[in-house]
């Protein structure tokens, strides 16, 4: 199927590229350090100098965008990396045992989506100290769910096929069933969720570290940086929330009108029966 | 129907109940001693014999799961202890905080439905139209904008450049007050999850719009209008309601961001902030709360879900038998 705003696509997807190329080589682009404070200029609306102005401390905002943006893209990949194996593993026992231990597993992930996931966040980064490591891992141990979900569906009606009947047959064990034949059939499912995690975890990033329990205060990322711009919206210094936020904006967007292609690219309606129930 | 809805809510006890007790597990694992809360300084001039005959009255040497059994009896006799910060009532605090989150959700979720109903039935049945791409467009751009920044700029437009709407808090019981305060909150959870029920509608009634029994009626020669208003939208009522059940937990989770933004003295705001004050016996509670009122809006939804379709049902029976 040939999507026909796939304009769009190009538009965000281009723009996606590029902002990760620059994002990676930030020391090349950026004049300054993100953490060098100047103070004889300071809130500096975008000139020459400053592309994107200058912070309340004199700090670059483009130095610390890219800097920033390394820390939101690696938290965005790794925890969703992260979410996908917690999930794919917890789908894939829970739909090939099946029986009593599916049941156990599927109402422990039930009670786990039904706390909402900033307030078990908020707990579970109480329970660390501050840190990228930290907050990929709340991350991930909070949107692994619908993963599991998903993968297990899908391997409960693949189970009994006949393709799965006849490699029984055969001699395979419930290993091989499950590492050759079952789980590269739910490769369209793992793909389409990843790259909704993604945008999941990014958003997630940037809410946490606004609470102020995010990454440490100190270092750039974007949600830091919009947090920081809060108290400074007033004074009309809207370059400071407008660029991070464009950052955000133009990354999700990319993400999810991808994603959106890869839909239709796999027979789109499959993943959207959101309706079917368990 | 009887044997689906008996089996449907003796799961959703037992959901409540594994979620219950993550909960209690969890929330006993976060730091801070409930000793060092309750006494603050004094804590420090009392003998270490002081601290081991406080513990033992809190019953905090005891192993988890005992914890855990007088902790729900109490439960269930309405008992939720004490705020460790305010020592008020939890449930006074609780209590005074449940109507205004629950007026945020009934209100945001009003205007999503309007939106999602009017936007995603255009979008899904001029699939492919200017007007199709128009609203995928815009929907794409409310799913990607940060919900907090969206607060901040609303407020921004609204509150200092047009001075028109209060900044946060929720007025006095004036409605027509009352109205004003609420529409920026509910606006901003409305607005960054209305595109994922946009796309829901849109993409169920464009491929339903395809599908053999439009075709049958097509045939039949029944009008195009008619076959929108009676079979096309009945037909996405289902997927729509599931959804809808589904995302609760997430625009509860929204609500915690919101409520803090707009100081909204709801549920969500008390959660942060009994998170950040290691306030334990309110910050349960309020958990406690949440999960019960998702698992209860998730199992009304499955129930008039199978109510409506039958095979819902049947085969939600039939793979219990498995």
């Amino acid at each position: 199927m040939i999507v026909k705003h796939s304009w769009m696509l190009k538009a965000t997807s281009i723009s996606f590229l590029i902002l990760i190329v620059v994002t990676f080589m930030a020391p090349i682009f950026t004049p300054y350090e993100p953490q060098t404070v100047n103070m004889s200029k300071v809130l500096h609306p975008p000139d020459f100098m400053h592309l994107f102005g200058t912070d309340e401390l004199g700090r670059d905002v483009l130095s610390r965008l890219l800097h920033g943006g390394q820390v939101s893209l690696l938290v965005g990949a790794t925890a969703m990396f992260v979410s996908i194996i917690i999930g794919v593993s917890y789908g894939a026992i829970s739909g090939f045992v099946g029986g009593f231990i599916d049941r156990v597993l599927m109402r422990f992930l039930d009670a786990c989506l039904s706390i909402p996931s900033l307030i078990l966040m908020i707990g579970l980064q109480l329970l660390f100290s501050q840190g990228l490591i930290t907050i990929i891992f709340v991350i991930s141990l909070t949107s692994w769910m619908p993963v599991a979900r998903m993968i297990r569906t899908e391997i409960m009606v693949m189970k009994n096929d006949v393709f799965i009947q006849a490699s029984k047959v055969v001699g395979a064990t419930p290993i091989r069933l499950l590492y050759r034949h079952l789980l590269p059939q739910c490769w369209p499912t793992i793909t389409i969720m990843a790259i909704s995690g993604i945008s999941h975890a990014i958003l997630a990033e940037a809410t946490l570290s606004f609470l102020g329990i995010g990454i440490p205060p100190h270092e750039p990322s974007w949600g830091n940086m919009l947090m920081d711009a809060q108290s400074h919206l007033l004074s009309g210094a809207w370059w400071l929330a407008f660029f991070p936020a464009m950052c955000i904006i133009i990354t999700i967007l990319a993400i999810t009108s991808s994603g959106e292609l890869l839909q239709d690219r796999f027979e789109g309606y499959k993943f959207r029966q959101v309706g079917k129930i368990r | 129907m009887s044997q689906f809805i008996l089996k449907r809510i003796v799961e959703s006890l037992i959901v409540l109940f594994i979620g219950s007790m993550l909960c209690f597990i969890f929330i006993r694992m976060l730091p801070g001693d409930p000793a060092a809360a309750l006494y603050g300084d004094q804590l420090q001039k009392m003998s270490e014999a002081d601290r081991v005959r406080i513990n033992e009255n809190l019953g905090l040497n005891e192993p988890i799961f005992n914890q855990y059994g007088k902790w729900l009896s109490q439960v269930f006799h309405g008992e939720w202890g004490q705020s460790l910060s305010s020592g008020e009532n939890v449930t006074t605090i609780v209590v005074q905080a449940l109507q205004p989150t629950f007026m945020l959700m009934l209100s945001s979720h009003l205007i999503i439905f309007v939106l999602a109903i009017v936007f995603g039935i255009i979008s899904g049945y001029f699939r492919k139209s200017f007007i199709d791409q128009a609203i995928t467009v815009v929907s794409f751009l409310f799913m990607s904008i940060p919900s907090f920044w969206l607060a901040i700029i609303l407020m921004l437009f609204f509150s200092v450049y047009l001075r028109v709407l209060p900044t946060s808090g929720i007025g006095n019981s004036n409605w027509g007050e009352f109205l004003r305060y609420i529409i920026m909150p509910s606006l901003v959870i409305a607005l960054s999850h209305v595109g994922y029920y946009i796309r829901l509608l849109r993409n169920h009634i464009a491929t339903s719009k395809e599908s053999g029994f439009v075709f049958a009626l097509k045939a039949r020669g029944i009008p195009e209008h008619l076959i929108l208003l009676n079979h096309l939208i009945p037909h996405a009522f289902i997927p729509f309601l599931s959804f809808t059940g589904m995302s609760i937990a997430v625009s509860l989770a929204s609500s915690v961001l919101v409520e803090t933004i707009f100081s909204w003295p709801g549920i969500g705001r008390l959660a942060l902030k009994s998170a950040l004050t290691h306030d334990y016996p309110v910050l349960l509670a309020v958990i406690m709360l949440s999960m019960f009122f998702v698992i209860t809006v998730n199992l009304l939804v499955d129930l008039i879900c199978a109510w409506i379709d039958p095979r819902i049902r049947t085969n939600f029976l039939e793979e219990g038998k498995k």
